[in-house]
């Protein structure tokens, strides 16, 4: 992958899930703007359901311990997230080509470097996960973190994080969530936590998730916040599409 | 449609155009780089009929291992017909892109933004950069 140049960190406390999802959103749009890379750190404020943006509503009434958690729909694919316990990362970088075959790299280049945090963290043992993905249906499992596709991080067989992206003319947002701990909203997956026996500290891990992924993609980061013209387009988007139904709710 | 005889946009949709009666019509699709480069498409939201639309302006949304790419109208004009029947087969889509595999039908209400469009040549040139 060639050289990035430097890219922006900005590192968010708890949000809202409508707010993360405009955060998000306002970052891939400014990128012809600014010029540069964006990684973004973040959590959510309280248990969060994302539907992949081809999700239908209607389907998170079939996981049951979800169903009373606020509900966003993601512009990026893949299954649903229950977000609680975990790590979240976007990264919106400048692509000439959005339907080159980079996009596969770029999963597998986040990913890895979260292999050797994790590594540097003593858990060994993830890995990518390889196998080609068959073609996704609605056979597939409501939740992205049961179903397996290429680039995927696994952890003793089960996944532990996930990324999926929205690729538009001249940018990509690629986000992804790393599984720290089982919720109690989604109690049949295990976090690192539960396959390791270890609680290792989310900043411990965040901060070595950045230095790696600096030397991975070859990407400088200088900590800095939104611009002004960044928070004025999240609230816009934020009030205009991720809390509004006829989006959550569209299909 | 053959690809020889449509223009391509550079973010890889094409279009054929005729006249008939005449009005300008455009039938346009996904290039066949595109849908390899894709790999394995999952979904696809096609635009409405009656929809008007820029050159340029989303149109159209595909997703393809968790990514969702808009698809951008390479002309201005109104949409006409969709293919309706595209999403339910994508596996088949990169088998015949420029016949089966159209998605939409236009009447051109600018052709001023056709002259933007690359040919055949100029844009497998542009792929293998």
């Amino acid at each position: 992958m060639p050289k990035l140049g430097a890219a922006r960190l900005i590192l968010h406390d708890p949000l809202p899930g409508a707010r993360n999802m405009a955060v998000d959103q306002a970052l891939l749009e400014s990128i012809e703007s600014i010029g540069r890379g964006t990684l973004r750190f973040y959590q959510w404020d309280r248990p969060t359901l994302s539907l992949g943006y081809f999700q239908r509503h209607s389907d998170r009434e079939s996981h049951a311990t979800s169903r009373e958690c606020p509900v966003v729909r993601r512009t990026t694919g893949g299954g649903a997230i229950v977000h609680d316990l975990e790590l979240t990362y976007s990264l919106c970088l400048p692509r000439e080509n959005r339907f080159s075959s980079n996009h596969q790299e770029l999963y597998d280049r986040v990913h890895r470097s979260l292999i050797a945090s994790l590594a540097e963290c003593g858990i060994s043992g993830a890995k990518l996960y390889t196998s080609p993905e068959s073609r996704t249906d609605d056979r597939h499992p409501f939740l992205c973190f049961q179903r397996r596709s290429p680039g995927d991080v696994l952890l003793s067989g089960e996944k532990i994080c996930g990324s999926a992206q929205r690729r538009v003319a001249g940018a990509i947002l690629q986000h992804g969530s790393l599984l720290l701990q089982k919720s109690n909203a989604a109690p049949e997956l295990s976090g690192v936590a539960e396959i390791t026996g270890r609680q290792i500290p989310w900043q411990d891990i965040r901060n070595i998730w950045i230095g790696q992924l600096q030397t991975e993609l070859n990407l400088p980061l200088a900590t800095e916040e939104l611009t002004t013209a960044e928070l004025d387009a999240a609230d816009r988007i934020q009030r205009r599409r991720f809390e509004n139904n006829a989006w959550t709710e569209r299909r | 449609m053959k690809p020889e005889d449509c223009l391509y946009s550079e973010t890889h949709e094409w279009v054929f155009v005729e006249n008939r009666n005449g009005e300008t019509l455009g039938t346009v699709g996904i290039s066949k780089f595109a849908i390899d480069q894709l790999t394995d498409l999952v979904y696809m939201e096609l635009p409405q009929v009656g929809q008007d639309v820029a050159a340029g302006e989303e149109f159209g949304e595909v997703e393809s291992v968790k990514a969702v790419s808009p698809l951008y109208s390479p002309v201005s004009g109104v949409v006409t017909e969709v293919n309706a029947d595209l999403p339910n087969r994508l596996e088949s889509l990169g088998d015949d892109p420029y016949e089966t595999g159209w998605i939409a039908k236009l009447k051109i209400s600018d052709s001023a933004p056709l002259a933007k469009l690359m040919d055949f040549k100029t844009y497998q040139a542009q792929c293998q950069n």
